[in-house]
């Protein structure tokens, strides 16, 4: 018997093994009609328990990342020798996350997902005094209201931003209609300005072990969390608005909210919040 | 051009051979033969029955397509489909935009259709791969707002994919069927034979 016969033989046992001869082209039909609605049922379950699905109102229900749709454009920025960074972002309408983790020496770095070429944001970088500073600015607000209810999809605008730890950042940030995430536990900050339009805000300084910094936050239309290590010295002195405000593993002295163990006699990360319209969690856990 | 029973026989002799198998093509002929043989006992002449006929251009094109079709009937493939409606477009103008147009149209939607089934699948394909890839944290690029439930729905895409292949091939036999019957109602109708058929 010749090798090629005896790997047909093999095969045809192998395709026999598989007891193939009972699966009918119905069967196979129906087997993929209840994977296909058993899949869809999971998957859309998972996004509806995440709160992913269904959206928001203005907001097109897909289950894709709307990112993906836009086509990316990377920037980056190195620190040039600086001692110390200043970061000026200004977005107009859309949606931002700032966190940590720009690649190995880089200041920052900025990933732009835009359908529209007049989202593209100018940069703007200078050096003065051992101090380099990038300013990240959308030049499409200039062309409408720059606070924007709903914005349309067309108008679709997200910035994903990563700063580097290797020196210390004042970070400024305004936003005007979107959500907008800051991850900044992974950071070096000096100071931290931010100013909310309208949009949810999550300032998330989490495992924070950078040096100390004053921040100033003025809250606009939304809900605002803002999540801080529990072992820091911080205070936060909050000039109440319209809203909720809840506090979670921290001491509430009037409008002063301080860690456990506040010590004012030693450096203290020192937080400025002024509540607009919405509800405020501060959690220190 | 002499207008006798001869000349009226070789043209569709020559116009048939090739495509209609030897005892069929003889069966048509004698039943021609045998008009002109009846029609001279009767004492008509072989121009007055040959006009009677008409052309044997005309009759050996009808004859093709019906025969064409009838095979495209009885042994189905893609190949028989096509001779059938090309056969069935000579019969004239009239069919440029009765047969040719939905023709065309169907071909698209059957193509758009499986194309767009295999897109989904391949979609699903890879929605599977970035999803996997990223709940394992070897991507950062993700296509889903949920890796875990992106790797449901790909696999929903993929078995919609697979559907919409195998519902096309169904579709298609459906159409084949169809097909024929409108071109067996149309040869009948360019003809006369409407209600033969």
């Amino acid at each position: 018997m010749s090798p090629e016969r005896q790997d047909n033989d093999r095969l045809a046992c192998f395709v026999c093994s598989l007891n193939l001869s009972g699966l009918t082209i119905t069967k196979v039909i129906l087997w993929l009609v209840a994977i296909t609605i058993v899949s869809f049922a999971i998957g859309f379950g998972i996004l509806a328990i995440s709160g992913d699905f269904p959206p928001g109102a203005g907001q097109k229900a897909s289950p894709f990342k709307n990112t993906v749709l836009g086509s990316p454009n990377t920037t980056s920025f190195l620190p040039d020798g600086a001692s110390s960074g200043e970061i000026r972002i200004l977005l107009g309408a859309g949606d931002l996350t700032l966190r940590g983790g720009a690649p190995g020496g880089r200041l920052m770095e900025a990933t732009v997902y835009s359908k529209r070429p007049e989202m593209q944001p100018d940069y703007t970088e200078s050096m003065n005094n051992s101090v380099k500073t990038v300013a990240m600015t959308e030049t499409g607000h200039r062309k409408k209201d720059w606070v924007v209810a709903n914005a349309p999809e067309s108008w679709a605008n997200t910035w994903d931003v990563r700063l580097g730890d290797e020196i210390p950042v004042a970070v400024t940030v305004n936003v005007g209609a979107g959500d907008c995430e800051l991850l900044l536990g992974d950071s070096n900050l000096t100071s931290l300005t931010v100013n909310t339009g309208a949009g949810d805000t999550t300032i998330d300084l989490a495992g924070y072990h950078g040096g100390w910094f004053d921040a100033f936050i003025y809250h606009g239309v939304g809900d605002l969390t803002l999540r801080i290590p529990p072992g820091s010295n911080t205070r936060i002195l909050l000039h109440q608005g319209v809203g909720d405000i809840t506090a979670n593993g921290m001491v509430q002295n009037n409008e002063q909210y301080t860690t456990a163990g506040f010590n004012p006699a030693l450096p203290v990360n020192e937080i400025t919040l002024s509540q607009g319209v919405g509800s405020i969690q501060l959690e220190a856990v | 051009m002499l207008l006798n029973e001869q000349e009226f026989i070789r043209i569709l002799r020559s116009r048939l051979e090739g495509t209609l198998p030897k005892d069929e093509l003889d069966d048509i002929i004698s039943d021609y033969a045998e008009h002109f043989s009846i029609g001279r006992t009767n004492g008509r002449t072989e121009e007055e029955l040959w006009r009677s006929l008409g052309s044997p251009d005309d009759i050996a094109r009808e004859i093709k397509a019906m025969h064409l079709v009838k095979k495209a009937e009885s042994v189905r493939s893609a190949g028989n489909f096509f001779h059938a409606v090309v056969a069935t477009l000579g019969l004239g103008l009239f069919n440029m935009v009765f047969v040719l147009v939905p023709f065309i149209l169907l071909m698209i939607l059957l193509s758009v259709i499986f194309l767009l089934g295999i897109v989904i699948a391949f979609a699903g394909l890879a929605g599977v791969i970035y999803s996997v890839l990223q709940i394992l944290g070897l991507s950062d690029f993700s296509v889903w707002l949920s890796p875990l439930a992106g790797v449901f729905l790909s696999i929903g895409m993929i078995s919609t994919g697979l559907l919409m292949v195998i519902g096309n091939y169904y579709l298609a036999r459906f159409c084949y069927h169809g097909c024929i019957r409108y071109l067996k109602w149309n040869i009948s109708v360019i003809t006369g034979t409407e209600s033969e058929a």
